[in-house]
């Protein structure tokens, strides 16, 4: 226990009121009567560690303001990319229609549509333009024609992503079921079958152009193409190979 | 804790008016006030708070003095117009305390001490002990219950007396 603490609490109350009083207290007039020369710094040196308050305490408005500015950047940026972004995918699905069959075999994944804007100067500039329509590319249906096969390609699944990139990178398939972002002979020989120009891209324009076959020869619509669409395509039934690719690739 | 009767009025405006009317009114409470809320505040903001609550009442003399507790309200209203300058307040900063010659300070920590006491427990102890005011007139002052007032006084020392032991 500390016997002194309650008198040096007193002796702290006086000097709290000392300090109060100088630092310009409603008792005003006590402040001006020690209006000697010294009294200045003996207040200075009172008032030193109540100095940084000031600075300290509108420290939290500059921090809110600008916070607050840059948020509102932020957003307003992400709103102009948004609309930059979107503007292009309806050119891309007009002029997607009139390129033709140039790119045999693209080995890289991520810029697909460069090779098609040199043949299309109408097409836009954005690599991930292809979207237009956000399909849902993972249908709960997609089970009878694909499920034996499915297994084949995990990866290759697309992933449920905000419309303006459906197709972030394509990958190259040709096994049961050739869907969404998939890339590769099979999806040639497929557009090639679906009157599309055969580029070999598996973007939400061909998937339209399948659902819209499956849908005009009573199959199951969902997008994929398993070995029951293959086979009314009138392909080779033996299935997707790149073997049969090179032997059919026909002029569209 | 010995029975030193303090001078409770010094640092007071020897306002020259009439007992009872709202110039010694304002006398009285701006001292009250003025401890009240450098004892929650620290020095500076709450000489500023005190300021404010005292302007307040001038401006609202007649709404004031229909009150039940005026000085309890007025130390709301102090604490209201400070309100956004303490909100990132850290910690109140005190002046040290001053050793005189025939009290050798024992250590430096008390104002630290203090400092890092809860707002309403710092304004409950210096109220009582450092300032002397009775139980009744500092629940009043603070606005709160006796008991409450009790509360931050048991909870306040402790803790006190662990921080000044520590240091």
């Amino acid at each position: 226990m500390n016997p002194d603490l309650f008198n040096r609490l007193r002796r702290f109350g006086d000097t709290v009121d000392q300090a109060a009083v100088s630092a310009g207290a409603p008792a005003g007039p006590l402040r001006d009567v020690s209006g000697e020369p010294g009294d200045t710094v003996d207040d200075a040196d009172d008032l030193e560690p109540v100095m940084p308050i000031t600075g300290r305490r509108h420290r939290p408005y500059r921090t809110i303001v600008a916070a607050a500015a840059t948020l509102i950047i932020v957003i307003a940026g992400a709103v102009v990319l948004a609309r930059l972004t979107r503007s292009p995918d309806n050119g891309r699905a007009v002029a997607s229609t009139e390129s033709q069959s140039l790119v045999v075999e693209p080995s890289e994944t991520s810029a697909p549509s460069n090779e098609k804007e040199t043949a299309t100067p109408t097409s836009t500039t954005s690599p991930v333009a292809i979207a237009i329509t956000s399909v849902p590319v993972t249908t709960p249906d997609t089970t009878t024609s694909t499920t034996s096969t499915s297994t084949s390609s995990p990866t290759t699944t697309t992933r449920p992503t905000p419309p303006p990139p459906v197709c972030p990178s394509y990958t190259f398939n040709n096994q049961y079921p050739i869907m969404l972002c998939n890339r590769g002979a099979a999806v040639e020989l497929i557009q090639a079958r679906l009157g599309l120009p055969a580029d070999g891209f598996f973007g939400p324009a061909t998937k339209q152009a399948v659902r819209d076959f499956q849908a005009a020869n009573g199959l199951e619509v969902d997008g994929l193409v398993g070995p029951n669409t293959w086979t009314a395509l009138g392909l080779n039934p033996s299935g997707p190979t790149p073997t049969a690719t090179a032997s059919s690739i026909p002029t569209t | 804790m010995s029975a030193v009767a303090w001078t409770r009025e010094e640092g007071l405006n020897t306002v020259d008016s009439v007992p009872g009317s709202f110039d010694a009114f304002i006398a009285d409470a701006s001292v009250r006030l003025r401890r009240a809320f450098v004892a929650r505040y620290g020095v500076e903001i709450g000489v500023e708070a005190c300021s404010e609550a005292v302007t307040w009442a001038c401006a609202n003399q007649t709404r004031l003095m229909a009150m039940t507790n005026p000085v309890g309200y007025l130390y709301r209203v102090g604490q209201s117009s400070v309100r956004a300058q303490v909100r990132w307040q850290r910690a109140p900063l005190f002046p040290a305390e001053q050793p005189s010659g025939d009290f050798a300070l024992p250590d430096d920590g008390l104002h630290i001490a203090l400092a890092k006491l809860s707002r309403d427990q710092r304004s409950a102890v210096m109220l009582v002990h450092a300032h002397g005011y009775r139980y009744a007139e500092a629940a009043e002052l603070l606005d709160i219950p006796v008991s409450t007032l009790k509360n931050h006084l048991n909870r306040g020392l402790a803790r006190l007396r662990r921080l000044v032991e520590d240091s």
